[in-house]
């Protein structure tokens, strides 16, 4: 019997699990991926966004302001790293009324620090803008951090503190009993809950709707985009947008917290919910408005490319709330931009819900730090002294990021460990980098094989149905092995 | 008559053969090969062997003369048999005679023992 | 090691050679076709035979080695290197980068679509298969026509799975003429010229791809598609230089070649640093990477010998020539110099001209001209003028 059951391991769940890991409850995440943030969590800006752009008065402006200010402590704690860069929506000649009107929308949110800023000053901060810039809002605290790694800095944190993950889990039915929660149907079997939370991204809706609890629609939305090498780190400061449109906030561009250049959203409405493939037009797309922000960025460093799909809530705010039909089930639907920089306050808000349904009593001892070793960012010297407690920290198994193999080894134990190659590369960027795992991937596929204790036949990419080889090469009459 | 690209070397000169002449090469390797690919084309195989306890699990080998192009998937299917002890070295007879050809199979590198 | 055996043989005492990996040979190791060598032996080789000769060789001179270590820094006059012992700082007062290449990904190249597991490029099949001893998938299509990407579909075929097709976007192959003909010819698999893949579908692991034919702006054609079912898409859409030491080490870099600009002696832009083989260069053949690799050691023994350095010319790519090595001439030329070329596009009857302003140093007709293949042109000491620039053009006929 579990107090809560939180469906999905994307930034929501998590940072839920983690606000409830710090009291007396037993709190089960299940998540139908191999790993955690494999969604929307996984594709999107990795922007901490400043706030000014939801509209006045809704959840979303008041969860994106205060969660932006929770970010900075956040990341010193779970040790996320964070590039408070500040951004910049820019507009052409004619258009700067529109600036205004999000820095009226900004005051009201009560963003901080708001600013326009005239063309020599966008010019001085971004030497390589276009240069029919006429003007920008710059909003000093908006910033970066890898979305990944902050809804894994979650879940270690939940997990050492007592919180249970199930992946590879989906659900396939709610349980009530007279209009109570009584638990989930799951491809893992029945899991009795008095709680459910439904953080289930782009699926929330037709979960609730399963459930029996207040109806609502959500559209997925794909966006596509582009990720440059990290030999341009610097070249592009600031996130810079341009003006928003009725549907989104554009096309941006922008460095990552890993110091690549990223392009991108489209913003493409579409049927099916997973698919998460990039098309030819989607990318052109990206490309021309890219362009147009910055005329002379060097798409011939494109290393990858890749799509997300946003929740988009038919009735533009996020769902946050406690079913009045349903005892027991809350719903966190319909968290599109800016659900990442929200995260955290959603997370504290679903603790107010809880709290409402079962008692809450803090846990006396709990973990609210983490750290990771990362070897690549100390300096040589500091790389010695791991190097003779294990000599794996000496042996570089991805050159282009110069990942070790003792980080992958630690990658795959300990807390909410990876279990796939992909989670591996989330974890110590092994294979991220420009060769994009063409040099390390046979030698991970040995490595992962043996720490998991399976066969490499049995290593996969991204979890069930995805191995990376077709068998082992019939040699020495050893046989075909599926 | 019949046209071919010469495999002898990474030149890859275009070869006619007509009854029995050969024109495009640049040497004689090339014409003699030219001639053997119209009555027993022949070709380098060269493959991997299982090895019990070397640094490799793998052995690459190859057959030390070419081999009848006919000859090639019996030959593959007889190397895949082999099973190689650690240590070797660099040409050492894996086979002396692959799937009865006459052609030797010889290590193509040397692996040490663990 | 090409560079460390010469340099051991002109007189240098105190080498080292480090390496990645956990043996030397670098990527020859899972090179275990044959076709090595015959500029150089005399003989066709394998790859790993080419290899294990220098291996022996380093062995019997005494060679330093350190091996399973990573050089992750790297200044004029010293290196930082990682491995299972510690961290090693190596001072020289010559260093010579060869590192190789690696090849162009599937991000480079922008094909869109889904991202199952199943995409791979050719050289990481490659060393799945030959060195680890796996099958990658049972059914393949293999994207680009380069020499890995033709031995790839024999090997995949020789070792059970089927290959569908090689696609090439371009009008004309990439690979040799003999590997198209034993690797494909010889095992009936298609080669679609003017083709390339539009889409890759798959949720979890690769289902099948869709090629479409392009036109002559290398753009698909629309009606052209087609989908084909498949497991495994191997790509061998290029190499590129691996040169990330090279920047760290603030070397000049030449933006065609995408490697250092070097003289004849492969002397960078940075005193005492030297580059040699896929890094300054992709080569075609191994034995022109080992050639220059004894280039670089004589320039580096040269170097310790008398460390100054004279004036150098440069030497400019001219009409149909995309880039040269040098770059440019260290003067008064001592030696003859051995220049490194390649055409833009295929030319028959090139006649390749070296010329001082306007005035012609050097004429040298061929045959044909091939993109894929490297023009070495050598230039005797004589004919190299002492001041002014030099241009290398190609004029000939369109293939």
């Amino acid at each position: 019997m579990h107090d809560v059951i939180i469906i999905g391991a994307g930034i929501v769940g998590c940072a839920a699990a983690y606000s409830l890991s710090k009291y007396k409850l037993r709190v089960l995440v299940v998540e139908q991926g191999p790993d955690v943030a494999m969604a929307a969590s996984r594709a999107n800006s990795g922007i901490i966004h400043a706030g000014y752009d939801p509209p006045p008065g809704t959840l979303m402006a008041d969860l994106n302001v205060q969660g932006n200010a929770m970010y900075p402590d956040l990341c010193r704690k779970l040790d996320v790293p964070f590039r408070n860069n500040g951004s910049l929506v820019v507009a052409r000649e004619g258009e700067e009324e529109q600036l205004e009107e999000l820095l009226r929308r900004g005051r009201a949110n009560g963003v901080p620090d708001l600013a326009i800023l005239g063309r020599d000053e966008v010019l001085n901060r971004e030497p390589n803008i276009a240069k029919d810039v006429a003007a920008a809002l710059y909003a000093p605290t908006a910033g970066l951090i890898s979305p990944w790694e902050m809804t894994l800095a979650f879940a270690q944190v939940a997990a050492v503190n007592g919180v249970t993950f199930r992946f590879n889990t989906r659900v396939t039915g709610v349980l009530t009993e007279d209009d109570r929660i009584a638990g989930l149907e799951t491809t893992a079997g029945r899991l009795a809950a008095r709680v459910v939370i439904n953080a289930a991204g782009v699926h929330a809706d037709l979960l609730a709707h399963m459930a029996g609890a207040e109806r609502y629609e959500i559209l997925p939305r794909k966006g596509q985009y582009l990720l440059l090498d990290k030999e341009l780190d610097g070249w592009v400061k600031h996130t810079v947008f341009p003006l928003p449109n009725p549907k989104s906030k554009g096309v941006l561009v922008l460095p990552t917290v890993d110091g690549n250049i990223l392009a991108g959203p489209t913003a493409e409405d579409i049927l099916d919910r997973e698919d998460n493939s990039t098309t030819r037009e989607g990318l052109a797309r990206v490309r021309e408005s890219a362009l147009q922000l910055f005329p002379d960025l060097p798409l011939n460093r494109v290393i990858s490319s890749f799509a997300g799909i946003r929740a988009v809530p038919v009735d533009g705010d996020f769902i946050i709330r406690s079913s009045a039909r349903i005892w027991g089930w809350i719903d966190a639907g319909g968290i599109q931009s800016p659900g990442l920089t929200a995260a955290p306050a959603i997370a504290d808000k679903l603790i107010r819900l809880v709290a409402g349904l079962i008692p809450l009593q803090p846990r006396e001892e709990h973990h609210d730090r983490r750290s990771t070793l990362r070897l690549r960012e100390l300096p040589l010297q500091e790389r010695q002294r791991w190097i003779q407690r294990n000599p794996l920290y000496g042996r570089i198994i991805c050159r282009c990021e110069g990942v070790s193999e003792g980080e992958i080894v630690d990658a795959l134990h300990g807390p909410v460990s990876a279990t796939t190659l992909d989670g591996v590369k989330q974890r110590t960027r092994a294979g991220a980098g420009r060769c994009q795992g063409g040099f390390c991937q046979p030698r991970l596929l040995t490595i992962v094989a043996r720490e998991l204790g399976i066969s490499p036949c049995a290593v996969t990419k991204a979890g069930p149905g995805s191995p990376l080889v077709a068998g082992r090469l019939n040699k020495g009459g050893a046989g075909d092995e599926e | 008559m019949k046209t071919m690209t010469c495999i002898v070397c990474p030149m890859g000169c275009r070869l006619t053969v007509d009854s029995g002449e050969v024109s495009g090469h640049r040497c004689n390797r090339g014409r003699d090969w030219a001639l053997a690919e119209v009555t027993n084309p022949v070709r380098v195989l060269t493959t991997t062997v299982a090895l019990e306890g070397g640094e490799l699990e793998l052995l690459p080998v190859r057959t030390l003369a070419p081999v009848p192009k006919a000859k090639l998937r019996d030959c593959l299917r007889h190397a895949n048999r082999l099973r190689v002890k650690a240590p070797v070295r660099m040409g050492q007879v894996i086979c002396p005679d692959l799937a009865g050809t006459g052609v030797q199979l010889t290590a193509a590198r040397s692996v040490a023992k663990i | 090691m090409g560079a460390a055996l010469e340099a051991r043989r002109l007189g240098v005492g105190d080498i080292l050679v480090i390496e990645r990996d956990k043996f030397l040979g670098g990527i020859l190791q899972q090179c275990i076709h044959n076709g090595f060598g015959l500029h150089l032996f005399g003989e066709e080789l394998t790859g790993v035979e080419y290899a294990q000769r220098f291996i022996d060789a380093m062995q019997r001179e005494g060679i330093a080695v350190m091996t399973d270590t990573m050089v992750m820094e790297a200044e004029p006059g010293m290196v930082r290197a990682v491995n299972a012992d510690g961290v090693h700082e190596i001072q020289a007062r010559a260093i010579i980068l060869a590192m190789g290449c690696r090849e162009r990904t599937r991000g480079a190249i922008n094909i869109p679509g889904s991202r199952p597991a199943g995409v791979y490029t050719a050289g990481a099949a490659q060393r799945l298969i030959n060195i680890e001893g796996f099958l990658p998938g049972r059914r393949a299509v293999i994207l680009g026509s380069g020499d890995i990407g033709l031995i790839m579909a024999r090997r995949l075929t020789l070792e059970g799975a089927k290959v569908e097709a090689v696609a090439e976007i371009m009008p004309w192959s990439n690979g040799l003429a003999r590997n198209i003909a034993q690797c494909l010819d010889d095992f009936n698999i298609p080669l679609l010229l003017s083709h390339t893949v539009v889409e890759i579908h798959g949720h979890k692991r690769l289902e099948g791809v869709t090629l479409a034919r392009v036109d002559d702006n290398l753009q698909p054609i629309p009606g052209s598609e087609r989908y084909i079912p498949c497991d495994l898409l191997l790509l061998s859409v290029g190499l590129i230089p691996e040169n990330e030491l090279s920047r760290q080490l603030g070397v000049a870099m030449d933006p065609v070649s995408q490697g250092p600009v070097v003289d004849q002696y492969l002397h960078t832009s940075v005193d005492g640093v030297f580059a040699c083989g896929n890094v300054v260069h992709v080569h075609d053949l191994v034995d022109f990477v080992t050639l220059e690799s004894r280039r670089a050691a004589a320039g580096a023994a040269r170097w310790l010998a008398r460390p100054k350095r004279g004036r150098c010319i440069p030497l400019k790519a001219g009409d149909n020539v995309s880039y040269v090595v040098p770059q440019r001439i260290s003067v008064p030329a001592e030696e003859d110099v051995t220049l490194l070329l390649r055409v833009r596009r295929p030319l028959r009857k090139p006649e390749f001209i070296l010329r001082s302003g306007e005035e012609q140093v050097l004429r040298r007709v061929r045959p044909v001209a091939l993109p894929a293949e490297m023009v070495e042109i050598k230039v005797p000491a004589a004919a190299i003028p002492g001041a002014g620039e030099l241009e290398i053009l190609c004029r000939g006929e369109k293939r």
